[in-house]
């Protein structure tokens, strides 16, 4: 009797393990509380009010904490040993492991920017594509910076962040706005609010939607390629 | 028993350097164990056996379908039990099982029937929910192998050496039709209810011999060690019916015996008459080199045998 796997459950499994991995690390904790801070300190001068860089940071910098040396630990490799080889296949673990940090990001940013555009004449429909996509190609580049730079993207990744937040004039320039997919959210709040940023917004949805989905592909075959050793 | 096949490969060659295609058939109800340490290809041949692995060449079929056993609709029908097995951090004996059944299949509701049968079938009843990690290397096989029987598969691919524990749930998984696969690192880790044994060096699987053969051959090379108090003189030793090549050890001596219950009788009778006391006997069994050795010597090139000439009637 051949039924089918039970995927909730299987995800729910996931959900848990990969939070209190997660949790276990102090690296994790400390990024999340320190990127928001460094943002806005880095710059100085910034015109970027804090809110709208706390919500950019959250759906970038949490799902990239969040998943930051996932796919190297003990725990994963022994969720893809169990996992792998069943019915319910690679991707009952794949999913999840991706869905989880995205949900990080995107439901603490999201409810921010609700409370941000409130007095603002509500909420634009480019936030609620921007953010997901946002968040999603957080972790790809997390995951993807990490299979080819190791410890070194993780500061690369950051530093990108960092630079995407700056006011600096470089950093204004057009071509920069859509080339560091850090910050879309970030100039797209901005375009809201009519402050500095170079494109309408439908422009840095259309980048994180192209983005989103082209670096989750080359993820998910990261991903699948690096579990217990089957291909097929 | 069932005679169907549940395993077979066609044309494989294990690796780069295998001599020939290992023809191998694995029968419903059977249990085959691959003789050889890290160093043979026994482990690497157990994961292309499971499909965890691609071989050289060839392919390894599932049962009567012709399913190639690395395609996916092969999941579940063979399970592969690995003997460094762990659980991320934190997990539980019931966690892992429960997330080992929903991806097998079972309802919520059969899944607390089931894990009951499972825990008491297994004798895991006491660790329900002790941590994975933290159990003894006995107690986390058994949950692994647990894990590997949510769902009912045709074949079962073992990485020993497994505990003694199991051998018993072995003989019952093979009287319910399953094919059983061991990779084992010595001869005394095999279960009695083995069927055949395929000796593996680095390059191949050299001989398959049935588990009377092995036994025969065993107990003509197992070496005994017995030491004795006062010390035994080697003369005598040596007028020990049925002692061969005997070498001298501290405290004693280690010798050929092709017997042994006569080999213990005798000694026991040696030191009574010589008016000395046994203080140490080890019976060890052959290495997998000597068995090799022993089974595949007349295969060496040489004389021709003279029971062809007959054959021949010359």
């Amino acid at each position: 009797m051949r039924r089918r796997p039970g995927y909730l459950r299987i995800y729910a499994s996931v959900f848990r393990y990969m939070s209190e991995w997660a949790l276990r690390r102090q690296l994790f904790i400390w990024i999340l509380l320190a990127a928001p801070l460094i943002a806005w300190i880095l710059p100085g001068q910034t015109s970027v009010p804090f809110l709208p860089l706390v919500i950019s940071c959250i759906t970038y910098c949490g799902p990239a904490a969040f998943i930051a040396g996932w796919r190297c630990s003990s725990a994963r490799s022994n969720l893809a040993d169990i996992l792998f080889s069943t019915k319910a296949g690679k991707y009952s673990l794949i999913l999840p492991e991706i869905l989880l940090p995205v949900l990080a990001g995107v439901l603490p940013a999201l409810g921010l920017a609700i409370l941000w555009t409130a007095g603002r004449g509500g909420f634009p429909w480019q936030l609620w594509v921007v953010i997901p996509f946002a968040s999603l190609t957080a972790v790809s580049i997390t995951i993807l910076l990490e299979k080819y730079l190791h410890q070194t993207g993780y500061m690369l990744n950051l530093l990108a962040f960092m630079a995407q937040a700056s006011t600096a004039s470089w950093v204004l320039s057009p071509v920069f706005q859509l080339m560091i997919p850090q910050g879309y959210v970030l100039w797209t709040l901005r375009w809201i609010d009519g402050s500095g940023a170079a494109y309408h917004g439908d422009m840095y949805v259309f980048a994180a939607v192209i983005q989103g989905i082209g670096l989750i592909l080359l993820t998910v075959k990261v991903l699948s390629d690096s579990g217990m050793n089957r291909s097929a | 028993m069932d005679s169907s096949v549940h395993l077979s490969t066609e044309e494989l060659y294990i690796t780069g350097e295998s001599d020939e295609p290992l023809d191998l058939a694995v029968l419903a109800g059977s249990m085959i164990v691959l003789l050889g340490n890290d160093e043979t290809i026994a482990p690497d041949l157990a994961l292309i056996l499971a499909g965890r692995r691609a071989p050289a060449s060839g392919i390894v079929r599932l049962g009567d379908d012709d399913l190639d056993v690395r395609s996916h609709n092969a999941r579940g029908r063979v399970e592969y039990v690995s003997c460094d097995f762990s659980c991320p951090p934190g997990m539980t004996v019931s966690g892992h099982l429960s997330l080992a059944s929903a991806a097998a299949g079972y309802s919520k509701k059969d899944t607390r029937d089931v894990l009951s049968q499972l825990y008491t079938w297994c004798s895991l009843e006491n660790c329900i929910d002790e941590k994975v990690n933290e159990l003894s290397p006995d107690d986390r096989y058994l949950t692994a192998f647990a894990a590997a029987c949510l769902p009912i598969p045709d074949v079962f691919v073992l990485q020993g050496p497994f505990p003694e524990k199991l051998h018993p749930l072995l003989e019952d998984i093979c009287q319910g039709g399953c094919a059983v696969i061991a990779s084992l690192p010595e001869v005394h880790c095999i279960p009695q209810s083995t069927d055949r044994i395929a000796i593996c060096d680095s390059d191949d699987v050299r001989q398959i011999v049935r588990l009377g053969e092995l036994s025969d051959a065993c107990s003509h090379l197992m070496r005994l060690q017995v030491r004795f108090f006062p010390v035994l003189p080697r003369a005598v030793m040596e007028s020990l019916p049925g002692a061969r090549n005997v070498l001298a050890i501290h405290g004693g001596y280690e010798f050929l015996h092709t017997g042994l219950s006569t080999a213990v009788t005798n000694l026991v009778n040696l030191a009574r008459a010589n008016s000395r006391q046994i203080t140490g006997l080890e019976v060890k069994p052959p290495s997998n080199s000597e068995l090799m050795e022993y089974f595949t010597v007349d295969d060496e090139p040489g004389e021709a045998d003279l029971f062809c000439a007959e054959g021949l009637d010359i």
